[in-house]
C-alpha cells in the first residue's frame, strides 16, 4: 500500500556502482536523506536537523573515508578529483551545521535541494566511474593471478615436462 | 518462465512415442499441452499485470488525496495574519523605540547638568577651605578673646574636606552614567534599525512569498479539482483494462474447449492404435473447426491486449502529466537546483535570525538601562550627603554669628566669615536642590528608557522579548507549514514520475500478446498438418457429410462467438474454407473491452 511517505531517493540499479560495499554505504546515505524527507513530512525539519546534520556529518566521513581507502588501494587515476567533490560535501554540511548551531534552523528544503542534487550526480557519474575503474582493476588482477598460477592442465604438462627431462 | 521457454523445456524432454500410436496421435498430443501452456501462461501474464493495476489505482488514489490535502492545507493564514500584525507592531514600535531614544537624551542632557552643577561644588569647597583659614587666622589674632572660636576653623575645614568628598563621588558616578547611556542609545538606535528597517523589510519580503504560496496553493485546488476529473478518467481506463483482462476468460474457455475437441479427438485415434495409417472420420473437418475457433479466439485475444496497450499507454500519459503539473507547482526548476520555496525559507530564515539578533539587543539594552537606574540610585547618596552637611554648615555659621555678636567690635570680622559660611552653605543648599530634582529627572528618564510606562498597542504591557517570541513562533510556523508542502509536493512529482515509469515498465513487459498469436499460428498449422494428412490418408466419402460428429461439439459452447463459429464452419465447405479469414457473419471481436457484447451472457 503506498500510501506511506514515499522515499525521495530510491536506490534503484541505476545508483549501482557495482561495488558492493560502496553500494551498501549510498544506500545507507539515500536512507538518512530520505529520514529528512519524512521529518518534512511531517513539519518537523528543524526539529530533527541537529541529528540529521551530525549522522550525516558523521556517515559521509566513514563513507568518504572507504571510498578514499579504495582508491588508494586501487592507484585510481581520478582520486583527487574525486576527493575534490568529497570534500566539498564535506565543507557545505559544515557550514550548515555552523548556521545551525548559530540559530538557523530555517535550512531544510535548501538543504533537501542540495543533497538530493549533489548525491544523484556524485553517485551515478563520479561514483560510477569509481565502480567501473575498480570492476576493470578486479578483472585483471583475476587474471593475472590465474596467469601466475598455472591450472591442473598446466601442471599436468610441467610434470610430463619434468619427467622427460629426467628420463632423458 | 517465458511460454517459448517452456515448450523448448517440453519438446526437449518429451520421450519418443511408441511406433504402434500414429504419428498424429503424437502431434495431437504436442498439440493439446502446448494448448494447456498457452492458456497457463496467459492466464499467469493477466494475474500478474492486475496485481500491478491494484497497485497503480492504489497509487493514483494516494495522489489525489495528497493533492487535495496540499490545496486544503492551511499553510501560512495564521502566519501570514501574525506577520501583518508584526509589521504594524514594528512601526508602532519605531514610534516608541523613538521616545525611549527621547527619553535617553533628556537623561543624557541631565547627567551633564548634573556635572556642572557639581563643577560648582567644587569652587564651593575652595571657598569653605579660605574661609576656614581666615577663621584660624582671625582667631589667632583675637588670641583668648576668640576661645569660642577655636573649633571654628577646624569645623570649617572638616565639612569641606566631607563636601568635596561626596561631591568627587557623586561626580565619579555622574562620570560613569554617560557611557552606558550612550551604549544604550547606540543600541536603541541599532534596534531601530533591525526592528524598524530591515525586519519590516523581510516581513514584506516574506508576506510577498506568502502571497505566491497562496497562488501554489490556489493552483493546487485547481490541479487537485482537475486531477479528480482526469482521477475519474484514469479510474475508467483501470476499468476498462480489468474488464480487459477479464475479457482473456472468454478466450481461455474457448481454448480449453478446442482442447477439449482435441482430446477426443485423440482418444479416436488411440482406438485406431492397430492401424496407423488410420484416421478417424471427420479428423479434417473437427480439426477446421478448431483452427477457426483458434483463429477467433486471437483475433479477440489481439484486441483485448491492444485494447490494455492502448489503456496503458493512455493512463501513463495522465500521470505523466498530473507529475508534470505537481512538478510545477514545487516551482523546481529543469535543472531541480532551485525552487519557489527556496526564497520563502530563506525570508524564514532571515526573519528568525533579525529576530533573535533584536532578542538579544533588546535584552542587553535593557539590562544596560536597568543598571542606569541603580547608578543613578548610587548617586543619591553622596547628594543627600552634601545637603545633611549644608544643614551642619548652616548651623555652625549661625553659631559663629552669635559669638562674634557677643565680642562686639572685635567680632565684626569673625561675623563677616560666618557671615560669608552661611551664604556658602545657602548657595550649597540651592546646588543640591539642583542636584536632587535632576536626580529625581534622571530617574524618570530611566524609567521612561524602559518603557515602564507604555503599553503595548493591543492592550498588552511591553513585556521584554515577549512579542518577539510570538513572531518567532509564527515564523518557525510558517517555515513548518512550507517544508512540510515542499516535500508533499515533492512526493506526489515521485509519485507520479514512478507510475508513469511503472506503467510504461508494464506496457513493454506484456508481451501475451505475441506469445498467444505465435502459439495459435503454430497450433494451426500442425492442426492444417494433421488435417491434410487425414484426408490424404483417408479419402473424403462422397456420402459423408462433413458436418456430422460436428454438431456433438454444440454442448461445449458456452459463448455466442463460439456458436457463430461453429455455424460459420458447418455453412461453409470444410476443405476448401480458409480457415485465417473472418466467417461471414460472425461478429467482429470485440475492440474494446466494452464490446464483449454477447459473450458475457454465458458467464
Amino acid at each position: 500500500m503506498p500510501t506511506a511517505a514515499v522515499t525521495m531517493l530510491e536506490w534503484t540499479p541505476e545508483f549501482a556502482v557495482h561495488v558492493p560495499e560502496i553500494d551498501r554505504e549510498h544506500q545507507f546515505l539515500f536512507g538518512i536523506v530520505n529520514h529528512l524527507h519524512e521529518a518534512m513530512l511531517a513539519g518537523q525539519g528543524a526539529e530533527t536537523l541537529g541529528t540529521f546534520l551530525a549522522e550525516l556529518a558523521k556517515y559521509t566521513i566513514y563513507h568518504f573515508a572507504n571510498e578514499e581507502k579504495t582508491m588508494v588501494a586501487a592507484h585510481y587515476p581520478e582520486m583527487l578529483a574525486h576527493v575534490e567533490q568529497h570534500e566539498g560535501l564535506r565543507r557545505r554540511v559544515s557550514e550548515v551545521k555552523v548556521r545551525f548551531e548559530r540559530g538557523e534552523i530555517a535550512l531544510t528544503i535548501e538543504l533537501m535541494l542540495f543533497l538530493s542534487d549533489w548525491l544523484r550526480n556524485h553517485v551515478t557519474v563520479t561514483d560510477r566511474r569509481l565502480g567501473n575503474y575498480i570492476q576493470v582493476e578486479q578483472s585483471f588482477t583475476a587474471y593475472l593471478d590465474k596467469a601466475r598460477s598455472p591450472g591442473p592442465a598446466h601442471r599436468k604438462h610441467i610434470r610430463a615436462y619434468g619427467a622427460t627431462v629426467r628420463g632423458g | 518462465m517465458q511460454l517459448t521457454d517452456r515448450l523448448r523445456i517440453r519438446d526437449s524432454a518429451m520421450p519418443l512415442k511408441a511406433t504402434s500410436y500414429p504419428a498424429s496421435t503424437q502431434s495431437l498430443g504436442q498439440l493439446i499441452a502446448d494448448l494447456d501452456s498457452l492458456n497457463h501462461d496467459t492466464e499467469q501474464g493477466f494475474l500478474s499485470i492486475g496485481g500491478k493495476l491494484a497497485e497503480f489505482m492504489q497509487t493514483v488514489s494516494v495522489i489525489s488525496s495528497e493533492l487535495t490535502a496540499l490545496a486544503n492545507a492551511e499553510h501560512g493564514q495564521q502566519a501570514s495574519e501574525a506577520l501583518t500584525h508584526a509589521l504594524d507592531r514594528s512601526t508602532k514600535k519605531r514610534a516608541a523605540q523613538g521616545n525611549r531614544d527621547l527619553g535617553l537624551a533628556d537623561m543624557r542632557h541631565e547627567v551633564v547638568q548634573l556635572k556642572r552643577t557639581l563643577s560648582g561644588f567644587q569652587e564651593t569647597v575652595s571657598t569653605f577651605r579660605t574661609l576656614g583659614l581666615l577663621t584660624r587666622i582671625e582667631t589667632a589674632r583675637l588670641g583668648s578673646t576668640g576661645a569660642d572660636f577655636s573649633g571654628l576653623a577646624d569645623d570649617v575645614s572638616l565639612l569641606a574636606g566631607q563636601v568635596h568628598s561626596k561631591v568627587t563621588s557623586a561626580m565619579t558616578i555622574a562620570d560613569s552614567l554617560i557611557p552606558p547611556i550612550e551604549s544604550a542609545m547606540r543600541e536603541i538606535a541599532a534596534l531601530e534599525a533591525g526592528q524598524t528597517k530591515d525586519l519590516p523589510a523581510l516581513i514584506s519580503s516574506t508576506l510577498a512569498s506568502l502571497s505566491s504560496f497562496r497562488e501554489v496553493q490556489d493552483r493546487a485546488h485547481d490541479s487537485s479539482d482537475r486531477l479528480a476529473a482526469e482521477f475519474g478518467k484514469v479510474s475508467d481506463a483501470f476499468k476498462k483494462l480489468i474488464v480487459s483482462i477479464q475479457f482473456h476468460d472468454i478466450t481461455r474457455q474457448q481454448v480449453e474447449h478446442v482442447i477439449e475437441v482435441l482430446r477426443r479427438l485423440n482418444s479416436e485415434y488411440m482406438k485406431l492404435a492397430g492401424n496407423p495409417s488410420s484416421h478417424p472420420r471427420g479428423t479434417a473437418a473437427v480439426l477446421a473447426l478448431q483452427s477457426a475457433q483458434l483463429a477467433d479466439a486471437d483475433k479477440k485475444f489481439r484486441a483485448s491486449v491492444e485494447s490494455v496497450e492502448r489503456n496503458l499507454e493512455g493512463i501513463a500519459k495522465h500521470v505523466l502529466e498530473i507529475a508534470d503539473e505537481s512538478r510545477a507547482l514545487s516551482g523546481v526548476r529543469a535543472d531541480g537546483k532551485g525552487s519557489f520555496f527556496l526564497p520563502m525559507e530563506r525570508d524564514c530564515g532571515a526573519i528568525l535570525i533579525s529576530l533573535g539578533h533584536t532578542a538579544n539587543v533588546e535584552a542587553a539594552s535593557l539590562a544596560t538601562r536597568m543598571g542606569l537606574s541603580e547608578t543613578i540610585d548610587q548617586m543619591s547618596g553622596p547628594i543627600h550627603g552634601i545637603l545633611q552637611i549644608e544643614t551642619k554648615m548652616r548651623m555652625m555659621a549661625l553659631n559663629a554669628r552669635i559669638s562674634a555678636f557677643h565680642l562686639g567690635a572685635d567680632g565684626s570680622a569673625l561675623d563677616v566669615l560666618a557671615g560669608s559660611v552661611q551664604q556658602l552653605a545657602s548657595e550649597c543648599r540651592e546646588r543640591s536642590e539642583l542636584l536632587v530634582a535632576s536626580l529625581g529627572s534622571m530617574s524618570e528618564a530611566a524609567a521612561h528608557s524602559r518603557g515602564d510606562d507604555e503599553q503595548d498597542p493591543g492592550g498588552v504591557p511591553e513585556n521584554g522579548d515577549g512579542c518577539l517570541d510570538e513572531l518567532r513562533l509564527s515564523v518557525a510556523d510558517l517555515h513548518s507549514a512550507t517544508e512540510r508542502s515542499f516535500a508533499l509536493i515533492s512526493q506526489i512529482v515521485a509519485r507520479g514520475d514512478r507510475l508513469s515509469e511503472g506503467l510504461v515498465s508494464t506496457r513493454k513487459e506484456f508481451s501475451v500478446g505475441t506469445l498467444f498469436a505465435e502459439a495459435v499460428t503454430r497450433a494451426r498449422e500442425s492442426m492444417q498438418e494433421i488435417g491434410d494428412e487425414a484426408q490424404c490418408g483417408l479419402p473424403c466419402d462422397e456420402n459423408e457429410d462433413p458436418e456430422s460428429g460436428l454438431a456433438d461439439f454444440m454442448s461445449l459452447y458456452t459463448m455466442q462467438s463460439e456458436i457463430d463459429v461453429h455455424e460459420g464452419v458447418t455453412k461453409a465447405s470444410i476443405g476448401t474454407m480458409d480457415s485465417t479469414t473472418p466467417i461471414e457473419g460472425q461478429k467482429p471481436p470485440p475492440g474494446d473491452a466494452d464490446e464483449i457484447g454477447d459473450n458475457v451472457e454465458f458467464f
